[in-house]
């Protein structure tokens, strides 16, 4: 009986110091609008997708609360973490504008318990890491979103889709941006200093490929790994890493969580085998970002060349060709049942999608409209497209189409992950052309499924952290463990 | 290009000119003549470069950074440094293309959100695998 009792009071001593030591982060948000605008907005909304908010303002707040109780109740902190967030009006046009924009407000660097001397962490880590509330007073994330958006004058056409369900439409569901966003408060932000490669920088700029406070890296920039050099961004040179942001898709993350999550989540790179009187070959081909994901039971069909009308030059827009696929096709009958090959161009990807599905076929594949070197991958968001979608080179198309009768069969190839290099590290996005700003603090697009982090808020994500969550942890937060429901001392006894 | 340039320079200069390197010596101690030079010589050190035209900056960053009544900091902070951010963060920005779709993106800066949204940076296409 004693040891049964000294079992339950070391159970539930245990118990509350893994409460204790893994605490759910606690997320506030800070209002700073002044009255009547964005937080404040007193116009009355009729609560949408589990957002019981009566007004304007106070769907906008449950939003923003609904993101920090995602990331609040996965990472955890003993200290609190304060978001400053606003919603008022921001640059705007009919046909552009700013949606929000938030990041840390500090960073730090040698502080009490500082895992690695000389690197900047965001504040909230530091925070969390020191145990204490190194910059007291002060917000440690600073969050602004437009308040304008969808009203006159301001993308009328994309609204903010205040509901707490997903179920946004072609609205741009605040929940999903706001993840996005918080992450890069969290810790999802390189050090390094990427310029316009547009414009030429001035005596006292600082360089492209230097660290671009005190001359530190960031916590970010010791899990970035040169597939080149071999090296992290921390021990490369300055010239060095202005060669890697421009290598073109050769950085990728080194973490150890986030390459099992990766493992996990991301699909298969899909490979086309083409079969007809002159042999078989293969290649690869890129899964779009919308439509069916091509299933370890492949799909196997002849391939036909779609044929559709000649489209008349409209405005700025070229005239089309039969093999563009941007008209319904005057061969339906025989694309019907089979793949439908086309190529890019002209018209939106999803528009070709349709098109294809609406004759029967079974799956589309494009090809690039020139010879590039990375491959064609469609994208777009369109939830009726229940084909595969596959881009292919050029060289490619113009094989498929010289074979003649030529039967396909698109498999997923299990040795290689989309988005990732061949030992399974994510890639982060370094296109050949910077991006300042994209370029390096997301995850590269050729991923599948679409992640949280990837420099365009796609429309088929979801409120899951993905892989962003195993960024933070290899950064250095923990992970909140929930802990078993609590037994009291007399219930155990009794059994 | 100007305006790109102006707010390059100034991001820069946020994330810069703010570097504050918390000493273990009691601050209140210190003549106040003194203790200015002191701090005038140590940011010198840390911000080579820096553009006289952001002196203003500098000057309210620095006045609002390090006040004249800084409070004792304990040893255990020796050699901390705290730095400002930019205020943009990380911004996303969007636009509706030729072909009438909705692109959005996310940038390091507003310079660099008005670039795309102005339709200077081609819409980023997928990749390679």
């Amino acid at each position: 009986m004693r040891n049964t009792l000294r079992t339950a009071a070391l159970l539930l001593f245990s118990l509350t110091l893994a409460s204790n030591s893994f605490a759910a982060a606690k997320i506030t948000i800070k209002n700073t609008d002044a009255a009547g605008v964005g937080f404040n907005d007193a116009t009355a909304a009729a609560p949408v997708g589990g957002n019981p908010g009566t007004t304007v303002g106070q769907q906008r707040m449950n939003a923003f609360l609904e993101a920090a109780r995602i990331w609040g109740e996965q990472l955890d902190s003993p200290i609190e973490i304060t978001i400053d967030a606003s919603f008022a009006p921001l640059s705007c046009t009919a046909t552009s504008g700013t949606l929000g924009s938030a990041g840390p407000t500090k960073i730090v660097s040698d502080f009490p318990n500082a895992p690695k001397a000389g690197v900047w962490y965001p504040m909230a880590l530091a925070n969390k890491l020191a145990g204490e509330n190194l910059d007291p007073g002060n917000a440690q994330i600073r969050a602004r979103f437009n308040g304008n958006l969808g009203n006159t004058g301001c993308l009328e056409r994309s609204k903010w889709y205040y509901g707490l369900d997903n179920n946004h439409g072609r609205d741009t569901d605040l929940v999903v941006v706001l993840l996005h966003e918080f992450a890069h408060g969290l810790g999802i932000i390189g050090g390094i200093t990427i310029n316009d490669p547009s414009v030429t920088p001035g005596p006292n700029d600082p360089v492209t490929g230097t660290f671009r406070s005190n001359g530190k890296p960031f916590i970010y920039d010791l899990h970035a790994l040169d597939n080149v050099t071999g090296l992290r961004m921390d021990q490369m040179s300055d010239a060095q890493r202005a060669a890697a942001v421009t290598a073109d898709q050769k950085v990728v993350w080194d973490g150890d969580a986030v390459r099992p999550a990766a493992a996990n989540l991301l699909l298969s790179v899909p490979r086309l085998t083409i079969t007809s009187a002159s042999g078989t070959s293969s290649f690869e081909v890129a899964q779009a970002s919308f439509g069916a994901s091509v299933k370890a039971s492949g799909v196997t069909a002849p391939i036909i060349v779609a044929n559709d009308a000649v489209e008349a030059q409209s405005g700025s827009t070229a005239a089309g060709t039969t093999l563009d696929g941007c008209s319904s096709y005057s061969n339906a009958a025989a694309v019907a049942g089979n793949f439908a090959i086309v190529n890019e161009g002209r018209c939106t990807d999803v528009e070709k999608a349709k098109r294809a599905q609406e004759a029967g076929a079974i799956g589309l594949l494009i090809a690039a409209k020139a010879v590039t070197v990375n491959i064609y991958t469609p994208i777009g968001f369109e939830p009726s497209i229940t084909i595969p979608v596959l881009g292919m080179f050029k060289n490619d198309g113009d094989a498929v189409r010289a074979a003649g009768t030529v039967t396909g069969s698109a498999f997923p190839d299990l040795t290689k992950l989309t988005g990732a290099d061949t030992n399974g590290h994510p890639k982060l996005y370094m296109p050949v052309t910077a991006e300042p700003g994209s370029t390096y603090s997301h995850f590269d697009r050729s991923a599948t499924p679409n992640l949280l982090m990837e420099p365009s808020i796609n429309g088929d994500l979801t409120h899951s952290t993905d892989l962003t969550l195993s960024m933070l942890l290899d950064i250095g937060w923990g992970l909140v463990i929930t802990p078993p429901p609590v037994i009291t001392g007399r219930r155990f006894l009794k059994r | 290009m100007k305006r790109f340039h102006s707010a390059t320079v100034a991001a820069a200069a946020l994330a810069l000119v703010s570097t504050i390197a918390i000493a273990a010596e009691p601050a209140a101690t210190a003549q106040p003549e003194l203790k200015k030079i002191a701090e005038t010589a140590s940011r010198a050190a840390v911000l080579p470069g820096l553009p006289l035209s952001l002196s203003a900056a500098f000057q309210a960053v620095a006045m609002t950074a390090a006040p004249e009544t800084a409070t004792v900091v304990p040893a255990s902070k020796k050699g901390m440094q705290i730095a400002d951010m930019p205020i943009d963060g990380m911004v996303v920005a969007a636009r509706i293309n030729a072909s009438g779709e909705l692109e959005t993106a996310c940038f390091s800066s507003q310079a660099a959100a008005d670039a795309f949204m102005n339709g200077a940076k081609a819409p980023a296409t997928k990749t390679e695998h």
